[in-house]
């Protein structure tokens, strides 16, 4: 057993921020912290996390052994913090917030490998400095991704061939410009803003050029990708399960994706009444 | 509902799903079991609410399939659930509704936006109740079996 603090550190802050940025909830966060102490012989850590960055406070090495189990946390100096060594807290902010299931499947992985005793700490901390400078794919394929999938959800909602043609290209459309603004420091308010004034300045203008098609539904279709429907269910079920500081975070983060989404489209439709067009 | 319209629906909601899980960056292997899971919970879905059932009830068995199928299937493939829960849960999971409540209270409709938001809650939180309990379920149950399994081996050993 490695007894090895900052390298401890340096680990349970990647593998925690990895499982935030990447779509897990605050929950798995702060188990697999919990875990990576415990099988590093610190079972008396406690861990914070919340959607925007983790604390976790690394009790000192112990030791202990009552009969035949390891130290679980309770004995007399990892619950009055008073072992070998003083407790190192540390904290990561967590900036960017995506969905990247092979990250967060990943990264579970390799902490899953630490806690099994299958890889020491300098392997672990190896794979999850890997995970974290994968690239993330092409931008262009991701756009097309979204417009197939913006497309046949107008389908499914009532839509023909016509709307989905133009989901699609909504959706595409959506998609590339929100990539371009990831990087910049631009706020979230502005950047669904601007995805929902693209979407819904392109189904106005498709509609209106070949006077045909159901402009409700080609919206409702490619705006598929941008609403944070998995947001506000991650949102109740963390309100319920008891972390309601990351819950209450959640719910406002849903909120004001969702009216910032749906006041781009409001904009533009409003206008697009004023000019005289008929909303079908 | 006629039966080609369901079949039409499934397999369009599982193309859909498809290149949402493409576009989450899900693990490959996973990906034609989740489409097919969030198909069949559109399904489950849409039959509940064509036989003039609760949409609340609707929102919560279409979540049951994807959540119980995501417990198997993670403890089959052995990843976190979520992996799973993700991608299928995106043709139930009302978006539209939330858009919808958002543009009422844009558009200062504010007797259409209190009708919204009511729906749009209740529908989350069937989806979140539906999640939850699984998830307790599931952990009970492995961890019913795991002390089973523990105590039949102390016994064998007990034995021999």
């Amino acid at each position: 057993m490695e007894n090895d603090t900052v390298l401890l550190t340096e680990v349970l802050g990647l593998a925690g921020m990895l499982i935030l940025e990447n779509g897990g909830d605050t929950h798995r966060a702060e188990e697999t912290a919990e875990r990576i102490c415990a099988a590093a012989g610190r079972p008396g850590s406690d861990v914070l996390a919340l959607p925007t960055g983790i604390m976790i406070t690394i009790a000192p090495y112990c030791n202990k052994k009552t009969g035949n189990r390891p130290c679980a946390g309770d004995c007399m100096a990892c619950s009055r913090s008073t072992g070998d060594g003083e407790p190192v807290t540390l904290i990561r902010r967590v900036k960017k917030r995506t969905i990247n299931l092979e990250k967060l499947e990943l990264a579970n992985r390799a902490a899953r490998a630490f806690t099994d005793g299958k890889a020491s700490l300098p392997e672990t901390l190896t794979r999850l400095r890997e995970i974290d400078t994968q690239s993330t794919g092409n931008k262009y394929i991701d756009a097309i991704y979204s417009g197939l999938s913006c497309g046949l959800f107008s389908l499914l909602f009532g839509g023909g061939w016509f709307e989905l043609i133009c989901a699609f290209l909504c959706g595409f459309t959506a998609q590339l410009v929100s990539s371009v603004f990831q990087h910049s420091s631009i706020y979230q308010f502005a950047r669904n803003f601007i995805g929902g004034v693209v979407i819904a300045s392109l189904a106005v203008l498709l509609t209106t050029f070949f006077g045909m098609g159901n402009i409700n539904i080609i919206i409702i279709g490619s705006l598929m990708n941008l609403l944070p429907g998995l947001a506000m269910t991650n949102a109740i079920r963390d309100t319920m399960t008891g972390d309601l500081v990351s819950g209450v975070a959640r719910f406002a983060d849903v909120l004001l994706i969702a009216l910032s989404l749906a006041g781009g489209v409001g904009v533009v439709l409003s206008v697009f009444i004023g000019l005289g067009g008929v909303v079908r | 509902m006629y039966t080609g319209q369901l079949v039409f629906e499934f397999i369009v909601c599982t193309a859909a799903t498809v290149f949402f899980s493409l576009l989450m960056r899900a693990p490959r292997k996973t990906i034609p079991l989740t489409a097919l899971v969030g198909g069949a919970s559109w399904v489950v879905f849409e039959l509940l609410l064509a036989n003039n059932q609760p949409e609340i009830s609707a929102y919560f068995f279409g979540t049951m399939v994807v959540a119980v199928s995501a417990e198997v299937m993670a403890r089959i493939f052995k990843m976190p659930a979520p992996i799973f829960i993700f991608p299928s849960l995106i043709p139930v999971v009302p978006g539209t509704r939330l858009y919808k409540t958002a543009l009422a209270l844009v558009e200062e409709r504010y007797v259409e936006f209190r009708d919204e938001a009511t729906r749009t809650l209740f529908a989350f939180c069937a989806i979140a109740v539906a999640l939850a309990l699984t998830n307790v379920a599931a952990r009970s149950l492995s961890a019913y079996l795991s002390t089973r399994a523990r105590r039949k081996l102390q016994k064998r050993q007990g034995k021999s």
